[in-house]
């Protein structure tokens, strides 16, 4: 029996493939919550996402892409780098947009939604998106151990279904609002549709 | 037509991996963020005429 050097570790010991895997649906669920929330932001209070708005959103849908590929491929250093990037490059935006704003007066972009705006619960949860794929790294025994593809349950293929149908509507959304031409930086109305507000029941 | 583009990028990048082509997946998602990285940096100069 061959004795591999992780064997002795007591802290990735304490998280199996499973563990990683369920965190991995978790944490796509949450990304989908974000995006449909962005979603509903947007219709609700009539906010228009600006460009680095919506450069937001493609990094959410980044670290989606992330976490399918740990959901098909098992946990994997790649998948998690995926993730780290799309979050670094959120960060990076959001971080940019707060303080685009940060001057006292200024009113920000867009509604406040629960005391923030979009871009500054953005930058939270990307923050907080780093910190947790560093600690789940830390723990992770898959990837050390060569952990295996398995098949994916219902709750697994559904988020994933799920995160694909975001993507697609937010790419649908950008045609709709910003047109075939360089998006607004402060835009007023959905160029290809102006009437699209008005078919939204929100 | 960037953004959508990049969110198209990103549903190629999803539909690479779940046809179990990690290689083109990666390299797709490398060039998506190359172009957003790319796209952010015209719209954070662009906005106010901010050097980054």
């Amino acid at each position: 029996m061959s004795v591999r050097a992780g064997d002795f570790d007591m802290v990735t010991a304490s998280s199996g493939p499973d563990l990683t895997r369920a965190l991995n649906v978790v944490a796509l669920y949450a990304v989908v919550a974000v995006l449909g929330a962005a979603f509903w932001v947007q219709f609700a209070f009539d906010n228009l996402p600006c460009p680095l708005c919506l450069l937001q959103r493609v990094a959410f849908t980044m670290m989606a892409a992330g976490l399918i590929y740990n959901l098909k491929f098992g946990p994997r250093a790649r998948g998690y780098g995926i993730v780290l990037l799309g979050a670094a490059f959120g960060g990076a935006v959001s971080v940019r947009q707060i303080l685009l704003h940060i001057a006292p007066g200024d009113p920000g972009y867009g509604a406040p939604v629960f005391g923030l705006h979009d871009y500054t619960w953005a930058a939270l949860i990307f923050g907080v998106a780093i910190v947790a794929t560093a600690i789940v790294l830390l723990f992770d025994r898959g990837l050390s151990a060569g952990d295996a593809p398995r098949r994916l349950g219902g709750l697994a293929w559904l988020a994933i279904l799920l995160g694909l149908l975001v993507t697609l509507a937010n790419a649908a959304l950008a045609l709709i609002e910003c047109g075939f031409a360089v998006c607004p930086d402060n835009p007023v109305t959905y160029q290809l549709m102006p009437s699209l507000p008005s078919l939204i029941p929100f | 037509m960037v953004m959508s583009g990049l969110f198209s990028l990103v549903v190629v990048t999803m539909g690479l991996t779940l046809a179990e082509r990690p290689r083109a997946a990666l390299v797709l998602f490398t060039a998506t963020l190359i172009l957003a990285i790319l796209t952010f940096r015209y719209h954070a100069t662009d906005t106010l005429a901010i050097s980054l």
